[in-house]
């Protein structure tokens, strides 16, 4: 049980009025709601159990954006980018965590393309690309006029206990035509882990080759586990 | 009426758990998801994952279609080729405790439709694969779907591992859409 209060000198009689992240009851100045937002102590207009936009990187070009600062209360995150590419090879993202770029990450992929079935290339592999070799986004015919789309999927981001192990899934596109070659592009789905325990605060994204073209990448959060 | 995602309920793995069973599931929901990150007691590289709409696990119900990829040093593609009808079919998989420490597999499961009444229930279901030390060793990335053929609406559901409990420490999340 808090001591009484006795409130604030020209204040009303009583406690003193304190508000919290979930409840700011009675009247007030906006100076005294502006101070408890700088201290994070007054509610916030959106349910930290939704997923929430954090940030959102856009632009022209660029060959590496980076999240940083994320804050530790989301146990999961996600990154949803759409984005061409400038160069035919080598299409594949560089994805690291808290700026560990050649720590040990494991990865393995898949993808289908065309009017064919063709899942291949799983071997588990000692890199932090992801999805490694996939060709996300797509310009191998060198004709990709449309934005590329995927999803990155990291649970359990706020542990510190556990391996941060993720899934990727996305759209691997680079023409309009189905002639069954792997040029034309397709479906891309890829695992990751990075063997690292610490929480995630920061992720970067660079691209191994070119960069990221008319891009939108947007990181959200979920649930404070 | 709050339109997005709500997390409905969470929590961590804890007390060896063989189970996690979602019960008295709120009805007023588009779609139902789950995100797990789990592994399992048994010693064994990988071990199955049950997901049972109302904790059903009789009258050969289950239909399941898909693939999943191998991870070893060459890499497998397999179509999980059409299994059952089945009482209680693996929906998915989880490391075992053979694996290296610290790895969880990352589970994600979508029941689109879950309080229809008039048709039966397809959930979506996918899960990484833990990897032991860069080499693989039989671990399974997978992705399928799970007809469920009843159209009763799904008020619960339950997820179990074949052989052993939950690792404690892992985390589970049920969430629905608007």
């Amino acid at each position: 049980m808090s001591s009484p209060g006795y409130g604030e000198n020209g204040s009303v009689v009583g406690p003193q009025n304190l508000p919290t992240s979930s409840v700011a009851s009675g009247v007030w100045s906006l100076g005294e709601v502006a101070e408890a937002s700088r201290d994070s102590i007054w509610p916030q207009p959106f349910n930290p159990e939704s997923y929430v936009a954090i940030a959102t990187f856009s632009g022209a070009s660029a060959s590496s954006i980076s999240f940083t600062s994320i804050p530790t209360k989301w146990s999961t995150l996600r990154v949803r980018v759409a984005s061409n590419t400038d160069v035919t090879s080598n299409q594949h993202n560089v994805v690291t965590l808290n700026g560990n770029p050649n720590g040990p990450y494991n990865g393995d992929y898949s993808n289908a393309y065309s009017n064919t079935v063709n899942l291949n290339n799983a071997a588990a592999l000692s890199t932090e690309w992801w999805p490694y070799s996939g060709n996300f986004p797509n310009k191998e015919s060198g004709v990709n006029n449309f934005p590329n789309s995927g999803e990155y999927w990291f649970p359990n981001a706020n542990s510190t206990t556990f391996y941060k192990s993720g899934l990727f899934y996305g759209q691997s596109k680079a023409t309009t035509t189905y002639t069954a070659v792997a040029a034309d592009g397709g479906v891309v789905i890829a695992g990751y882990t990075a063997e690292y325990t610490a929480a995630t605060t920061t992720i970067t994204m660079a691209r191994y080759s070119g960069n990221w073209i008319d891009y939108t990448i947007t990181l959200f959060g979920t649930c404070d586990l | 009426m709050t339109i997005g995602f709500q997390v409905l309920a969470k929590g961590t793995f804890t007390g060896n758990q063989a189970a996690v069973v979602f019960t008295n599931i709120d009805q007023s929901y588009s779609h139902l998801q789950f995100e797990i990150t789990a592994r399992g007691s048994a010693a064994q590289s990988r071990v199955n994952l049950y997901m049972n709409m109302n904790q059903v696990t009789t009258g050969s119900k289950y239909r399941l279609l898909g693939t999943q990829v191998q991870s070893s040093s060459s890499g497998t593609a397999e179509i999980v080729n059409g299994i059952g009808p089945d009482s209680n079919p693996a929906f998915l998989h989880i490391c075992g405790n053979t694996v290296q420490a610290n790895q969880l597999t990352a589970v994600e499961a979508l029941i689109p439709n879950y309080s229809s009444t008039s048709f039966p229930k397809v959930a979506f279901g996918k899960s990484n694969a833990c990897d032991s030390s860069g080499s693989g060793s039989n671990q399974k990335r997978r992705y399928v779907d799970m007809v469920y053929q009843d159209n009763s609406a799904i008020t619960s559901i339950s997820w179990s591992t074949g052989g052993g409990y939950f690792i404690n420490g892992g985390s589970y999340i049920m969430g629905a859409w608007k």
